[in-house]
């Protein structure tokens, strides 16, 4: 009899699981925006992953005879000034844009909104000398701190992944270490310690959740700065090595031809452009159903 | 002086959301005499402030007056037909008509010193010179009964309480030189002996020079004491108008009724019900075509709802009410529902088995300056302080803000560690416990809080939250046991178990305060600190919380320590009553006894600051004003805390402490008196 009434209840939990799923799903993908911007997303990945096939040449082959062509049938989007093929570049530069973009943000943000805690939930000496080390990196031009790591580390793209995400730590740090002071005084907090709730679990329920929405915008944008923040470092020429193609080193090389040949460097740049507004509208899309006050509201 | 000085017919406002308007104030019409004090009352979202606001066309955002006439003096001039923007409203506004509103701290500028912003209004509006208006903003800081305005004229908002701002506020008005004061729930967010305060100086204002007002409040007390005519408001229109004393003493409206029996009294006998309105008053976007109270009414009639929305008709000369129902099924109803009242009261027992014992208690927090954190003074906030809740039993805390009660309660809970004195649940001493040896005892207490938003997290579906203490305190170990304790809870505060997946924020503050009430009770805890829990809640819908918490007490033999500042309230619910002061206790008596007989000049002065919601006990109860305010915890006094602001302070009280001494039966204070 009670196995039965439990075999119900189980099947009711499932049910409600689902339902929850569902309505998650729902509150993302309801939203036009979000569905262009997830489906934008999806493009620039898949695209990374197939560049083997679906670029039309060889990214890296020259043709003295063919420089600087402006589109046509062959090269649709032109050549540079070494005959290489624009199309196929961005084609296999978007490897390296999405790998030292997306690492990089990962790194940095896991690592920001670790420290973050840690220094608002210890607070006192921990926070203290926490806090005074950000202050040193943000006092520090970001160009000068990569420059460094580079010279000590290399400049592989999981290098550059490490370093720029390094460099934009200290900014998750005081978001996150504000948000968690903030939430940290609220109620439903204190009723938690009232319980005698571990702090490592009030962090991980309480406030990691309530702090997540600004963190998510501020990650999405961050992804197109460092993009572009690589190509600063390929223009110091101590970026990706040459002739491995990514956006930001195109966008670089094509300035000297914005007259010219102005597609050389307006197309990579539209497609960083294009790849942070997607993700900036999926990302919204993502904080608005995760959070449970804006879920529904479309 | 040619009659009526304000007259307002017909108003409607409606608010713009999109392409949908919702029509807020619904026909709304009243009218004020020279010199008269009136009161609109109602709960939030009747439409009161938005009233006040549309009659001088200052409404926030999409909201517009679409239709009724507001006239003063009688001049045949509508002021509805000037645009908002125009210079005859801006005149209008604080020439004519001036208000004030809840938050004094927002309403004056923090970097202008606030005998500057009072003199530039005198500037302004009265075109004096600036030496003059000088002299004008002293008087006029004079008149509002701020002590040293001269010295004071200099000094920066930030200087002043919550109270002094208030009056900074209502010197502010004065200096346009209106014929109309409206105080839009100005006294909400203070002290009840600071809001006594202010009120007394509205009336002499209005009593020294004629000026009319107009208070808004939800607070019934306050109408009964001051106004000499009244408004009651429900969803958007005027349900009951009339004298004072006949609205008090012969209420016709349901509604009106309603609210009266679901306030708790300061002269109330010790087994009075409360008996709650139901429900939750409508959105204005879905208010019916009948009766917007009939889901609500505990009159109704099922004619109700074929007819539309109820006139206001007459029922004696000047009192009118908007009811369907005559005089005889009105009549015939109330015997109902008073038979019935009798069920609502739970059954109270108190045990000898005694749950929390506090001796002696002291919790004192250091101050500290400047970059060495060097200890520059400490403050007692619990100061030497000792009772005994038994089991079943109620014990209110009473005091102004700032005297400690919820530091007290947050000590007990051990969320902060006492600086000494003893700590006994059932027994065993917690005072001096880490925080590791006191987790077992931790599910044997739990606590409510004031505020019902931030104290759900509003991340957690409510199931979740109700859950919490569960998982925590590994009371449950399957999921299934924790599923079905949560329905179990759910139902017990009377909640429907199809909402647990639902969020905080889908819910309204009773049903919050529900919640929070549910996720107390998860831990069969034996004892409950219930801070303020009904104060941010709207009249009506506190009785319902009231009545559960005693429902609950009488089920589970529940101790609890109810803090609250508002006496009637405290009264109603508790058994004995702790008047606390600057962390002192001043008084410990039964509920009955300490309206009956107090003992302390401090509770003397926070009773008679208490106003009943009843015109004619009201004007026999003696008002002993209170003078000045809480000191601040850097000044204390010497001697009795009280010395400075009792009427019978002599040499002794600025040398020694009082002590608590027996003065009756279950009845101690400390005074030397």
């Amino acid at each position: 009899m009670s196995d039965s009434v439990n075999i119900i209840k189980n099947q009711e939990k499932k049910r409600i699981r689902k339902e929850k799923n569902k309505r998650l799903f729902r509150a993302m993908f309801d939203r036009k925006m979000v569905r262009v911007g997830a489906v934008g997303v999806a493009l620039f990945i898949l695209i990374a992953i197939f560049a083997g096939v679906i670029a039309p040449h060889d990214p890296n082959a020259t043709d003295v005879s063919a420089i600087l062509q402006t589109p046509n049938k062959v090269h649709l989007l032109g050549t540079d000034q070494y005959g290489r093929d624009t199309l196929s570049r961005i084609i296999y530069g978007s490897r390296i844009s999405l790998i030292i973009g997306v690492l990089a943000v990962s790194i940095s943000c896991v690592a920001g909104l670790t420290i973050g805690l840690i220094s608002a939930y210890f607070g006192g000496w921990v926070d203290m000398i926490i806090m005074r080390l950000c202050e040193v990196v943000i006092s520090i031009p970001a160009i000068m701190i990569n420059i460094a790591l580079i010279a000590i580390f290399g400049n592989t793209i999981y290098d550059l992944a490490v370093i720029l995400g390094i460099s934009t730590i200290p900014g998750y740090i005081r978001m996150m270490r504000a948000m968690a002071l903030n939430i940290r005084r609220s109620d439903y907090v204190q009723v938690a310690q009232m319980q005698g709730a571990r702090s490592f679990y009030i962090m991980l329920r309480h406030v990691l959740p309530n702090s997540i929405s600004p963190l998510l915008v501020m990650m999405m944008t961050n992804v197109g700065t460092t993009i572009l923040a690589e190509a600063g470092l390929s223009f110091l020429g101590i970026g990706i090595t040459i002739p491995i193609a990514s956006w930001g080193s195109m966008v670089n090389q094509g300035r000297a031809y914005l007259i010219s040949n102005p597609i050389l460097a307006i197309a990579p740049g539209l497609c960083v452009s294009l790849l942070v507004i997607c993700l900036n509208t999926l990302g919204d899309g993502v904080r608005d159903a995760i959070d449970p006050r804006l879920r529904g509201e479309v | 002086m040619s009659g009526t000085l304000l007259k307002v017919e017909d108003l409607q406002t409606k608010f713009r959301a999109g392409k949908i308007t919702t029509l807020v104030v619904d026909g709304v019409s009243l009218d004020l005499e020279p010199g008269e004090i009136i009161g609109l009352v109602g709960e939030s979202g009747s439409g009161k402030s938005v009233t006040m606001l549309s009659t001088i066309q200052l409404l926030p955002g999409t909201g517009f007056v679409s239709g009724g006439r507001v006239e003063l003096d009688g001049d045949g001039k509508n002021l509805i037909n000037y645009s908002p923007k125009s210079n005859e409203m801006r005149k209008i506004r604080g020439g004519r008509i001036g208000m004030i509103f809840q938050e004094p701290m927002t309403s004056l500028n923090p970097i202008m010193k606030v005998g500057e912003q009072i003199r530039e209004s005198i500037m302004l509006h009265q075109g004096l010179s600036a030496g003059e208006a000088k002299k004008k903003a002293i008087e006029m800081m004079d008149l509002v009964a701020i002590p040293d305005a001269e010295k004071r004229y200099a000094e920066y908002p930030m200087q002043f309480s919550g109270g002094m701002r208030q009056r900074i506020m209502i010197a502010m008005v004065l200096a346009g030189q209106p014929d109309i004061l409206v105080a839009d729930e100005a006294t909400t967010a203070l002290d009840v002996t600071i809001q006594a305060q202010i009120l007394e100086t509205i009336r002499d204002l209005s009593l020294k020079t004629g000026i009319s007002v107009i208070i808004v409040t939800h607070n019934l007390g306050i109408i009964a004491r001051y106004a000499q005519r009244i408004y009651v408001m429900y969803a958007g229109g005027i349900v009951e108008q009339g004298m004072s004393a006949e609205i008090f003493h012969s209420p016709q409206h349901p509604y009106t009724r309603g609210l009266l029996n679901a306030i708790p009294r300061l002269d109330d006998p010790v087994d009075r019900v409360l008996i709650p309105i139901p429900g939750m008053p409508p959105m204005p976007q879905n208010r019916p075509q009948y009766c917007p109270f009939y889901d609500r009414c505990l009159y109704r009639h099922d004619r109700c709802l074929t007819l539309p929305k109820p006139e206001l008709v007459e029922y004696e000369e000047g009192h009118f009410f908007a009811c369907h129902l005559d005089e005889n099924e009105k009549k015939a109803k109330k015997e109902e529902i008073d038979r019935q009242v009798h069920q609502f009261r739970p059954e109270k027992i108190i045990l000898d088995e005694v749950c929390l014992e506090v001796n002696n208690l002291i919790k004192s927090f250091d101050v500290t300056r400047g970059f060495l954190q060097k200890k520059i003074a400490v403050i007692n906030a619990v100061d030497d302080i000792s009772f005994k809740i038994r089991k079943g039993e109620t014990l209110g805390v009473v005091g102004e803000s700032g005297c400690g009660k919820t530091t007290l309660g947050r000590t007990i809970m051990r969320m902060y560690t006492p600086s000494s004195g003893e700590i006994k649940l059932f027994g065993t001493n917690i005072a001096s416990m880490n925080m590791r040896e006191i987790k077992p005892y931790r599910k044997q207490m739990s606590m409510i809080f004031q505020d019902p938003f931030s104290s759900l997290d509003p991340r957690m579906s409510v199931g979740a939250i109700v859950a919490q203490p569960l998982k925590i305190s590994k009371i449950c170990k399957s999921t299934t046991e924790i599923y079905n304790r949560v329905n179990e809870l759910f139902e017990l505060v009377g909640l429907d178990t199809s909402m647990r997946e639902r969020f905080p924020h889908e819910f309204s503050g009773g049903q919050r305060q529900r919640i929070g009430i549910a996720r107390a009770l998860a831990s069969n805890p034996a004892l409950m600190i219930c801070d303020e829990p009904i104060s941010a809640l709207d009249v009506s819908i506190q009785a319902q919380i009231t009545n559960l918490l005693e429902e609950l007490q009488s089920k589970f033999n529940l101790a609890y320590l109810f803090i609250a500042h508002d006496l009637a309230v405290v009264k109603h619910i508790s058994d004995k009553i702790l008047v606390m002061y600057l962390g002192r206790v001043m008084e410990v008596a039964l509920s009955s006894d300490i309206y009956e007989n107090p003992m302390h000049p401090y509770t003397k002065a926070l009773l008679s600051a208490v106003p009943v919601a009843d015109p004619l006990v009201e004007k026999t109860r003696s008002f002993i004003g209170l003078q000045g305010e809480v000191p601040s915890v850097f000044n204390r006094p010497k001697g009795c805390p009280f010395n400075n602001r009792c009427s019978y302070a002599q040499e002794r009280c600025f040398r020694e402490v009082p002590q608590l001494k027996e003065v009756g039966k279950e009845h101690t204070m400390a005074c030397f008196l």
